[in-house]
């Protein structure tokens, strides 16, 4: 899609002389939201930059900061195409606004890489077709906040500059192009004169549009496709970054929530007189909601409400079915053995060359993952304060304009009437795409008389109230060709639909149908040219409710298949790296990390003993080749090589620390993360008995970005995937254990 | 009615007893960066100064508390940061952010009594802290560099 279809602005003259620029797209056409919110001698020249009577340039970074980096890269595109220093730009989130819907996560691209084939993305376009117009998908998360803003953007600030040269151009009695933009000023160089651009800004507010504006070149880049600085990092190292958990009002209560103990669970009668004896305890709210059953507890500080939640006396009812873990395993293998679930994904007749062949080599390979918590350090919380029937929330949250869909309804608000403050996230992983923790502060609030209320889940309330990844087994059959590449491969898993789990909750009404895409993410868009094969979902309902987890299907599905792809090279002696490049014949990017790995691992030392894996996600690709040594008992990882080819970098240093970030996740579900149930309830309560990684355990990771492409890819989920099956197939190299089962802990030591 | 040395001021307070120093500084004295990550002293992320000494605030009474606290809102000298502050700032340590006061204040503690650290040495001190972004490989790295600007200002 062309730039301009992808975005065009309209214009029209405002308050306050201010200009307010729409930007059209898809259903909607939303005005700039900046406008209502300037302040005395502020001009917003389009929805993405503000300019204050100082002079103060501040970038609108509508995307959640939660450590991948945002705010910084974001703000360089501005500066960049503003021609000021990175330093000298403020940043702000914004409001929650549909003008800032992420048409990436909407319409643009994977899991649904092909919008030509409506099956493949059924439920999520019903689900999107639905939320889109009403609120706009203003959405962090898919790592597409780059590839979302990248044009958007450098456009907006662009068009911001042509307006402030056009400005200086009528004022100074010169032509614009004998004007240029340097240090906040735009300069007439011949004569030396100079207007700044808050001198500028007002009337260039007046001006008409521009209608073609011209973005810098690459190579005329000063600030892009160089490490910057956090701009979050002063105040994360001074303890004054504030948190949705930080947020402090004038008069503020505290307060907890007390869910369901087991999922399914709704709230009978609520006993608390024991309560009342804790000093500080106000009072029990009612919380019964699409997401959970259950109290929120008001007290004057946190500590008061955690007691008095222990304090009280709860009927739970309706306890559901006493799920456990094997009560999982057992759905899922019969979705699996039963269920003709959705083929995503065919080439040729794999199925009957399968069912036909006698060959000895032929594999069948039997998979499974379990369910996986957030866990992020920030726990689950939001304030609210509702005032003459208008709501105010602060929230971490990832998805404003969901939250806003979601109350709006809870409460029979108008939208106009809910306003989102979106803190800075402790961690979001796709936890905070839920809603659960805004809703309750919001319900909770309606009862407080005006007075702000924030409500902290306890960590254990954060864990056993996930919406988690959900658990998946997987069975693969294949027939091995020579050189590795099989003949025919078919995969089919059985696991739970994220998009209807995540429907049945913000918009229970909505009849949704159709295949969802996510249940063979990492399965049938893997870009191998197969001879035969065949990708299957199935979607089976689970007890507890699922989520978006940083790399969703891919959390799974490339363990299956790129373990699988090892098993299938050993089976005829063929090494699984020429396996993979004969695979991905004529495509450049993706064999370009593969031999760059190799060649950083020292592949073809036969000594050392390593696993490898590769990955094609969020139009990003990544290779990882993890060294081991040790025994069976003692498993020692020596280092982790990632290489990824992000198409453009445009802060590599960031970039490099998401792939870190994403490695370190990987490694610590591959080791040791699993939720399990006993009866219907969670088992793994707090960081004691969830295991995630420490840094004791953290090998060395060595990261290199190449870029070949065109336009920023993906990066903050990139490398998650591929963590544990190049760990499984160093494993297999070093002991002849095949583990098929995550986490590795169940079945080997590390030291 | 408690009277504690908090970022070399004495503030006086109304608390329960029983009511965690994190809970008192976060809730009654308004310092925020001091934060809530797991209650049972299983993350690091509530960890402060006592004396000197990285202490976990959530598990710790306020009438327990006998020395002098500091929290991340008084490591800084007014704008001079910490040695780690400044490394951690210069490294790019810190993603999400939220157990960095924790890790930071760990570092501090540790590296005042262990000045000439091993690697070893630094995962056994920081192994009680946790961070979900994975930012391990750059608080290594962040207390390498600490070290070196501590030696300078030596």
């Amino acid at each position: 899609m062309s730039l301009a279809r992808r975005a065009f602005l309209i214009g029209s003259v405002g308050v306050a002389g201010a200009l307010v620029v729409g930007w059209r797209w898809a259903a909607g056409t939303w005005e700039n939201p900046l406008s209502a919110t300037l302040k005395e001698g502020e001009t917003s020249l389009t929805p993405y930059v503000k300019i204050s009577a100082e002079g103060v340039i501040t970038a609108i970074v509508p995307y959640a900061e939660m450590g991948q980096g945002v705010s910084t890269t974001l703000a360089a595109l501005v500066a960049e195409e503003l021609n000021v220093s990175l330093l000298d730009i403020k940043v702000e989130h914004g409001p929650a606004s549909g003008i800032y819907g992420n048409r990436a996560i909407a319409y643009d691209i994977s899991p649904f890489t092909d919008q030509s084939a409506p099956i493949l993305n059924g439920l999520w376009n019903s689900l999107a077709a639905v939320v889109s117009p009403m609120v706009g998908l203003q959405v962090t998360g898919s790592s597409t906040s780059t590839r979302d803003a990248f044009d958007r953007m450098r456009q907006a600030a662009a068009t911001a500059r042509a307006l402030m040269v056009e400005a200086a151009s009528l004022e100074l009695g010169v032509a614009s192009a004998a004007l240029i933009t340097s240090g906040g000023r735009v300069i007439h160089q011949s004569s030396g004169r100079s207007l700044s651009f808050s001198e500028l800004a007002g009337k260039a507010a007046k001006l008409p549009m521009p209608t073609n504006v011209k973005l810098k070149a690459k190579e005329n880049w000063v600030t892009l496709g160089k490490p910057q600085i956090r701009k979050d990092g002063l105040q994360k190292v001074t303890g004054a970054a504030e948190f949705g958990i930080d947020v402090s009002l004038p008069n503020m209560l505290h307060g907890t929530v007390k869910m369901a103990p087991r999922f399914g669970a709704t709230l009978g009668a609520v006993n608390d007189e024991k309560a009342k004896a804790v000093k500080g305890y106000q009072s029990t709210v009612r919380l019964e909601t699409s997401f959970s059953n259950g109290v929120a507890v008001i007290a004057d500080n946190t500590w008061a409400a955690f007691k008095a939640a222990e304090a009280l006396t709860i009927e739970w009812l309706a306890e559901g079915d006493g799920a456990d873990e094997m009560f999982v395993v057992d759905l899922l293998d019969d979705g699996l053995a039963t269920q003709s679930g959705w083929s995503l994904a065919a080439t040729g007749n794999a199925s009957r060359i399968l069912n036909s062949s006698t060959n000895r080599n032929l594999l069948t390979m039997d998979y499974s993952v379990p369910t996986l918590a957030h866990a992020t350090m920030e726990p689950m919380n939001a304030t609210a304060q509702f005032i003459d029937g208008k709501l105010t929330i602060w929230a971490p949250t990832q998805a404003p304009s969901l939250v806003q869909l979601v109350v709006g309804r809870a409460l029979d608000l108008p939208f106009n009437d809910i306003t989102i403050n979106v803190t800075l996230l402790g961690g979001g992983f796709g936890r905070r795409a839920e809603c659960d923790f805004a809703l309750f502060a919001a319900i909770a609030a309606k009862q407080t008389n005006g007075r702000p209320l924030q409500l902290t889940w306890t960590r254990e309330e954060d864990f056993t109230h996930d919406a988690y990844r959900p658990a998946a087994r997987a069975r693969i059959r294949a027939l091995p060709g020579d050189d590795g590449v099989p003949e025919a491969l078919e995969f089919k898993v059985a696991t739970p639909s994220i998009i209807r789990s995540i429907a049945s909750r913000i918009l229970p009404s909505l009849p949704v149908a159709g295949p969802d895409a996510y249940l063979a993410e990492g399965a049938f868009d893997v870009p191998y040219k197969f001879k035969a094969y065949r990708a299957t979902g199935v979607d089976v309902p689970l007890p507890m409710p699922s989520g978006f987890w940083r790399s969703v299907g891919y959390s799974h599905n490339t363990f299956f298949i790129e373990s699988a792809l090892d098993e299938i090279a050993v089976r005829v002696s063929a090494d699984p790296l020429k396996q993979r490049l004969a695979l991905l014949q004529g495509n450049i990017a993706a064999q370009g990390v593969l031999v760059r790995a190799a060649e950083l691992a020292g592949w073809s030392n036969p000594e050392t003993r390593h696993g490898l894996a590769y990955a094609n996600a969020y139009g990003s690709h990544v290779a990882m080749i993890v060294e081991v040594s040790g025994t069976v008992d003692a498993i020692k990882i020596e280092r982790m090589i990632v290489v990824a080819d992000v198409g453009i970098a445009l802060d590599p240093g960031l970039v490099a620390d998401q792939l870190v970030s994403a490695t370190v996740m990987g490694l610590s579900a591959a080791v040791g993360e699993k939720i399990s149930m006993t009866n219907g309830a969670v088992n793994e309560t707090n960081y004691d008995s969830y295991q995630v990684l420490r840094i004791s355990s953290c090998p060395p990771i060595v990261t290199e970005v190449l870029q070949t492409g065109i336009s920023p890819g993906g990066v903050g989920e990139l490398a998650t995937p591929v963590v544990a099956p190049a760990l499984a197939n160093a494993i297999f190299r070093l002991t002849g254990n095949r583990i098929r089962a995550l986490p590795f802990a169940g079945s080997v030591t590390f030291l | 009615m408690f009277t504690l040395t908090i970022n070399n001021q004495s503030r006086q307070f109304e608390a329960e007893p029983d009511m965690p120093l994190l809970w008192a500084l976060r809730d009654v004295l308004g310092l925020k960066g001091t934060k809530y990550g797991c209650g049972i002293a299983a993350c690091g992320a509530c960890t402060v100064l006592i004396d000197g000494v990285a202490t976990r605030s959530c598990v710790t009474p306020v009438s327990d508390v006998a020395g002098a606290v500091t929290t991340i809102e008084g490591l800084a000298n007014g704008n001079a940061l910490h040695a780690v502050q400044q490394a951690w700032l210069e490294l790019n340590v810190m993603q999400c952010g939220y157990c960095q006061s924790g890790q930071i204040l760990q570092a501090v503690s540790f590296l005042t009594e262990t000045p000439e650290p091993t690697p070893d040495d630094i995962n056994a001190a920081m192994d009680g802290n946790l961070c979900r972004c994975g930012t391990y490989p750059k608080i290594r790295a962040g207390i390498v560099l600490a070290v070196e600007k501590l030696k300078a200002q030596a």
